[in-house]
């Protein structure tokens, strides 16, 4: 046993035998196992002993392990032990070991690369591949009005929706009350307080809502998609939807893609709302701009374009996240270790792509002078 | 054979006295005794759904009992400090229903993981001595030395088991929890894995706690059967005594056409 030391001696006697005496379990006993070893493997040609382990009170896979190497792996031509140890001896015999993949570090390099080179190549490809699956949906389902996933369409609806919006709802209030603070301090310097309603709304409308929208979905609804499908693998439910002739993208992702489509800009509109109030609620206590002023001046000094390219951006990123999401879990292994690995690249993935799209479509309608 | 010198008076290797349990409102257990002696295999028995492994989970300290005594290895399960508990553990084995492989370590790290666990705890087990553990519990069940570096998932249901089994016994376990060792399993798959279970027990000298409701693994692997039903064991002994025992739950599982056919088959009816 671990927890007592054992009692495992050896001794010689006339030179010609070897006695091993005492409880020879020694797996959990490196300290004997270590002694044992070194002494006996001092022997000189061990093989010409009479071993005899008839007294034995036990022994354990170890120690019969390190009687093995002592005799250089063969029983020695004179032994003896009881019929209860033998098959330690008779196992040991017969035992291969395992052959270790031999592989240089440069393979191991090339592998590592090469892998996150195709791993790259194949997400691109897989979303694509993705995206082209779920028109076919769509196209189906609009020949059979049947086949349209309400439930779990409605069901992705309330919880990306209803159920983030008191965090976007207390974020975006913050937010909007940080922004007044800060711009309104620059602004009055200049005595140009009532510019705060059109900095904030410009700001507010055209990037912050929707960014902020697709930054907390995507954290908080990428990789509840992706764990939720990913884990399917793992159950094995994935299979029996497929078994069952189901189609995955269908039942799985188009839900999720549509639902979060149709969401997000939902979720954009109020995370406005509360930003706007937050700054208008700071705009009157902090600059003396009044609410009624801020709320009259907003339509005035914010052309309503602004607003649905709001919007827009917030079906882009629902769309973004959604896909991304649905991906990583249909195309997760049945592993745990895989499953927690592509849950971090989908919100990776997506917090990339969210930032990246708000960026250049920034630049091509400001620059490119569309609006 | 003792694998461990037996300490004077631990020829009871697993206690339950006076067990209950309830779960969900529904009552589970209600007053179950059980006894396992030293190296014997005792199966136990009911329909699904009678609790067969809430009883394992409680035996093994993954659940609390309500009431009752449960002594594993001579020690009182739910009295122990975590020190202890850690120190029974290593001793006994426990084989999952659904073999319960960590899937993102292959086959070598899986049978390695209990071994580098006790590494944790100051234990030294050099890798040398930790392959040819392996090695040699790869061999015991069965197992080719190259699956060593599979996964988990690209192991057949029978290879997973044995997987299971060989790292349920690497710390040379004196005490195994089966459960359901053969479910999921083809007929010859679960044969095979009985078969192997009967030399291994055979050999080592194992106590063990099976639970089943595999009529073959019963009548070819257990020295004694336990038939669990309404929360108590209603019959406990030979394999012989309990089927003639007068009970609808043991008339349906024995004596249905199927399971007499099977039990006849078996020559070792009858040799208990």
């Amino acid at each position: 046993m671990a927890d007592t030391p054992s009692d495992a001696r050896w001794q010689r006697d006339d030179d010609d035998e070897i006695r091993l005496t005492g409880s020879w379990t020694l797996l959990l006993d490196a300290g004997q196992r270590r002694r044992l070893a070194r002494e006996l493997g001092d022997l000189d040609a061990p093989l010409r002993y009479r071993w005899n382990l008839d007294r034995l009170d036990a022994l354990d896979s170890a120690g019969a392990r390190v009687l093995w190497k002592v005799w250089g792996q063969r029983l020695p031509d004179r032994f003896e032990c009881q019929e209860d140890h033998r098959h330690w001896f008779r196992w040991l015999e017969q035992t291969r070991f395992p052959p270790r993949p031999d592989r240089r570090w440069l393979d191991v390099a090339f592998e590592r690369v090469g892998n996150g080179v195709l791993g790259f190549a194949r997400a691109v490809g897989g979303v694509l591949l993705l995206i082209g699956q779920l028109m076919v949906d769509v196209a189906a389902c609009v020949r059979h009005p049947r086949v349209i996933p309400w439930k779990e369409t409605t069901a992705t609806i309330y919880r990306v929706g209803a159920t983030s919006m008191l965090l976007l709802g207390v974020v975006g209030f913050l937010i909007g009350v940080v922004m007044a603070i800060q711009i309104g301090m620059a602004l009055r310097q200049f005595g140009a307080s009532t510019m705060i309603v059109g900095m904030m709304g410009l700001a507010v409308l055209r990037e912050l809502g929707p960014v902020i929208c697709g930054v907390i979905l995507a954290g908080r609804s990428g990789s509840a998609m992706t764990a939720g499908i990913g884990a399917m693998h793992l159950t094995g439910e994935y299979d029996a939807l497929r078994a069952f002739g189901s189609s995955p993208s269908l039942r799985l992702a188009l839900p999720r893609v549509v639902g979060a489509m149709v969401t997000l800009p939902l979720l954009v509109v109020w995370t406005d709302f509360a930003a706007l109030i937050g700054g208008a609620v700071t705009a009157q206590m902090d600059l003396g701009v009044g609410f009624k002023l801020f709320l009259d001046q907003l339509p005035q000094q914010i052309q309503i374009v602004n607003f649905w390219i709001g919007l827009a951006k917030g079906a882009l990123f629902g769309l973004t996240i959604a896909l991304v999401g649905c991906y990583f879990g249909m195309s997760a292994p049945p592993d745990t270790a895989a499953l927690s690995r592509h849950t971090t690249l989908s919100v990776v993935t997506s917090l990339t792509l969210i930032l990246l799209f708000d960026a250049s479509s920034g630049a091509l309608l400001t620059h490119v002078g569309l609006l | 054979m003792a694998m461990r010198v037996p300490a004077a008076n631990d020829d009871v290797v697993v206690e339950v006295q006076g067990l209950h349990k309830q779960l969900g409102g529904q009552m589970i257990h209600d007053g179950l005794d059980l006894e396992v002696g030293r190296g014997e295999l005792v199966s136990v028995i009911g329909a699904s759904g009678a609790g067969k492994t809430i009883l394992l989970d409680q035996i093994i300290g993954l659940l609390r009992p309500d009431r009752g005594i449960i002594r594993v290895l001579g020690q009182t399960i739910n009295e122990l400090e975590p020190w202890e508990a850690r120190l029974l553990r290593r001793r006994w084995g426990v084989l999952f229903q659904q073999s319960a492989l960590f899937s993102a370590m292959n086959v070598y790290d899986n049978l390695a993981f209990p071994v580098r666990e006790l590494r944790k705890e100051g234990l030294r087990v050099d890798e040398d001595m930790l392959r040819e553990g392996i090695a040699l519990k790869l061999h015991m069940v069965g197992l080719a030395p190259e699956d060593a570096w599979k996964f988990p998932f690209e192991l057949s249901g029978g290879m997973a088991k044995r997987a299971a089994l060989a790292r349920a016994l690497m710390l040379e376990a004196e005490l195994l929890f089966l459960d359901e060792p053969t479910s999921g399993l083809d007929p010859a798959a679960a044969s095979e894995f009985d078969t192997l279970l009967g030399e291994l027990h055979a050999e080592l000298g194992f106590s063990a706690l099976m639970i089943t409701h595999d009529i073959y693994s019963v009548a070819t692997l257990s020295d004694r059967v336990a038939v669990l039903v309404d929360g108590k064991l209603i019959a406990d002994g030979a394999l012989e005594d309990v089927t003639r025992f007068e009970h609808p739950f043991v008339a349906s599982f024995f004596r249905s056409r199927h399971g007499e056919e099977r039990l006849r088959a078996l020559p070792v009816y009858g040799s208990h």
